[in-house]
């Protein structure tokens, strides 16, 4: 079965130099993204869960063609990404939901403009009448009323801007969206909203997810897939289910046990793993996890754990994998 | 106090801890910010007390008034803010009859605050060093030469021995994680407190550090006797640490319960509702119970704060602001219970 994936990562890296002074040579980098690998078929939603730092936003970045990578591949849909001249076809199918609504759209221009830019952007309605009609159509997709056209975004919800970030990128009919944390600054009250709607977009326009989330239980919540990463690599992927069932990796595990459960009857035994997420300019050698693993041994330092199977569809990289424990 | 090695949590004492006696009592409390808009209230007719050793939660949306209650009690309120209250008690002191010097004397010596963000309240240009040492040496207590061993043993005491050998440096060449237990041995150890006041205390943190904070203050709980009230609006963190919750929208309390019954028998609407709406009480996939509407504006609301958005709104709902009644072993504020006897 040769399916090709809708969007196809291969051994991506990302350093970011580090320059201390104007002229000044880098002699450091930030090693955000370090030799990932990941499939998204069409239709799916992968989530990325990850703590802050361990890449998941640049990973975003790249596949927007915001940053360049330092070296490895994307493809999308068989098509190099990277090599692509016209920016404008890789832009229209792939776009992006970010975290903050507040910032992520102009307070000087009207809900209007917002959506009826990228219409004439892409060429993709004529008139503007035409242009009209279809955000009216936009709005009503993410349950807003056609009022909402001649609002500016002050006075308008976090909860209801965010469908409006939403309808933009819905816009020029991608195929492929990032949401980079799209529910982190909401309430609690509006996150669930919000949720539901993307599922339903997902379901009724076909769409694939990448979802980026520090929010375990909602990665849990809406996706097929989820790779957990730690300093710029991931450490672990697997149907939804199969990684809360039987998380492999010791990080995998100590993430998911330090998700606070939201019932009392439920209260576990708060067993932190010590210490923080080591600098990624000077990562740890070996396996970066084994400064704080429990379960570290003299291996870990000194060899990179590559990603190995579980079953054919979950992988982890730890050497304790590999030695079979 | 090491919180690098797995800590006991609360388990098997949900709601039985904390004795009757409490050690705050807050009657009545009202702030109401002066803007150019006019006048608008942050908290409104807020009671409650919190019981001698108790790990009391105080959540909500953004904008619910919750941490106004603290700085409220703290008397930390901004200029333009105006504050009354029915009566203000710790232990057997009236708040509201000490003068600012007096509450100053209270701050960080009995009644200790964990802020939200550590990096905004540490000075960013004295090193950690000297900045304990203000602290220490506030009441004059310590000889200089007793000092370094002080900042030593509070240091170790929150896990961050490895601090010690820094202590020249900067907030900014520390992580968030270490900042805000800097914060907790600041306000749990230089002072004899008797109550912790946590706003957000794990909002900006990593979901792994968070449960290394969360274990601290836990253990500061058990080791020095104190009550503590932690303002989140995350329901995990409440469920994982909490005896007794109380729940704020629109400036006012309006569910108030032992853990257990609140998320087991919520009685307020918006409490069942916010309950629902979380992804662990769904299978994956399926649609969440969502609440239509947001919370902006509902603290002007002259009836219930939560009517416009409420699955069961009643025509008085909109205009009476319910009476707060005792069901079960619940405080609840809402029309639905009036009338007829719940007790």
């Amino acid at each position: 079965m040769a399916e090709v994936p809708r969007l196809e990562v291969r051994d991506l890296v990302k350093h970011f130099p580090v320059r201390r002074g104007t002229f000044a040579k880098a002699r450091e980098f930030v090693k955000a993204v370090n030799g990932v690998s990941l499939d998204i078929r069409d239709g799916e939603t992968v989530a990325i869960v990850g703590e802050s730092g361990c890449g998941k936003s640049t990973i975003a970045r790249l596949i927007l063609r915001l940053e360049r990578p330092t070296s490895g591949s994307i493809r999308l849909d068989g098509e190099d990404l990277l090599a692509m001249e016209d920016t404008t076809a890789a832009r229209r199918a792939v776009q992006l939901v970010s975290q903050n609504p507040w910032s992520a759209l102009n307070r000087r221009k009207t809900i209007k403009h917002t959506l009826t830019q990228p219409l004439k952007v892409h060429n993709l309605v004529d008139t503007r009448a035409g242009r009209t009609v279809r955000a009216a159509q936009l709005l009503e997709e993410v349950g807003l009323s056609p009022e909402y056209l001649y609002r500016f975004p002050s006075g308008i919800s976090g909860g209801e801007l965010q469908r409006v970030t939403i309808a933009r990128a819905l816009a020029v009919s991608p195929g492929v969206l990032i949401l980079d944390e799209p529910t982190a600054s909401l309430d609690v009250s509006v996150k669930a909203s919000i949720i539901n709607l993307l599922i339903d977009l997902r379901d009724l326009e076909k769409l694939t997810y990448l979802f980026i989330t520090h929010e375990i239980d909602i990665a849990k919540h809406v996706s097929d897939r989820i790779a957990v990463m730690y300093l710029g690599r991931i450490v672990e992927q697997g149907p939804t289910e199969e990684i809360f069932e039987n998380p492999q990796h010791p990080y995998t595990q100590s993430l998911l046990g330090s998700v606070p459960v939201p019932d009392p009857q439920l209260r576990a035994e708060l067993k932190p793993i010590s210490g923080e997420v080591p600098s990624a300019i000077d990562l740890p050698s070996g396996c970066t996890f084994h400064t704080r693993c429990p379960y570290v041994f003299d291996r870990c330092p000194e060899e990179i754990p590559e990603l190995s199977m579980i079953d054919s569809r979950h992988l982890a990289a730890c050497h304790l994998m590999e030695q079979g424990r | 106090m090491v919180s690098s090695s797995g800590v006991r949590g609360a388990a098997g004492t949900t709601g039985s801890r904390g004795s009757a006696e409490p050690v705050l009592r807050v009657e009545g409390l009202n702030t109401t910010f002066r803007t150019h808009d006019g006048p608008v209230p942050a908290v409104r007719d807020v009671s409650f007390e919190l019981r001698k050793g108790e790990f009391l939660g105080l959540v909500g949306e953004s904008g619910c008034g919750k941490s106004t209650v603290l700085m409220s009690i703290l008397r930390l309120l901004p200029e333009n803010a105006d504050m009354n209250a029915r009566s203000l008690v710790f232990e057997d002191r009236d708040m509201l009859g000490l003068s600012d010097e007096g509450i100053r004397l209270l701050r960080g010596r009995r009644i200790s605050l964990i802020p939200q963000r550590p990096m905004s309240s540490l000075s960013p240009v004295a090193t950690i060093e000297r900045q304990l040492k203000w602290y220490l040496q506030r009441d004059g207590a310590r000889r200089p030469e007793e000092l370094t061993g002080a900042m030593e043993s509070m240091l170790d005491r929150v896990g961050l021995r490895a601090a010690v050998e820094r202590l020249s440096g900067y907030p900014y060449q520390f992580s968030g994680g270490q900042l805000q237990r800097m914060l907790i041995a600041i306000a749990a150890l230089v002072g004899e407190p008797d109550v912790l006041m946590a706003d957000e205390p794990t909002t900006t943190l990593d979901v792994t550090v968070q449960a290394q904070v969360l274990s601290l203050l836990l253990e500061a709980r058990d080791r020095l006797g104190l009550s503590v009230i932690i303002v989140t609006h995350d329901l995990g963190v409440i469920a994982q640490t909490c005896d007794r919750v109380a729940v704020m929208y629109g400036g006012r309390l309006v569910e108030m319960a032992d853990v257990n019954t609140l998320f087991h028998e919520p009685r307020h609407p918006y409490t069942i509702a916010l309950l629902d709406s979380l992804p662990s009480r769904h299978r994956r996939g399926e649609p969440l119970t969502s609440i239509e509407g947001s919370a902006i504006g509902s603290n002007l609301l002259d009836g219930c704060p939560f009517a416009p958005r409420c699955p069961s709104v009643m025509d008085n709902c909109h205009n009476d602001v319910p009476e707060g009644r005792t069901v079960g072993e619940t405080f609840v504020r809402c029309h639905l219970y009036s009338g007829a006897d719940h007790g």
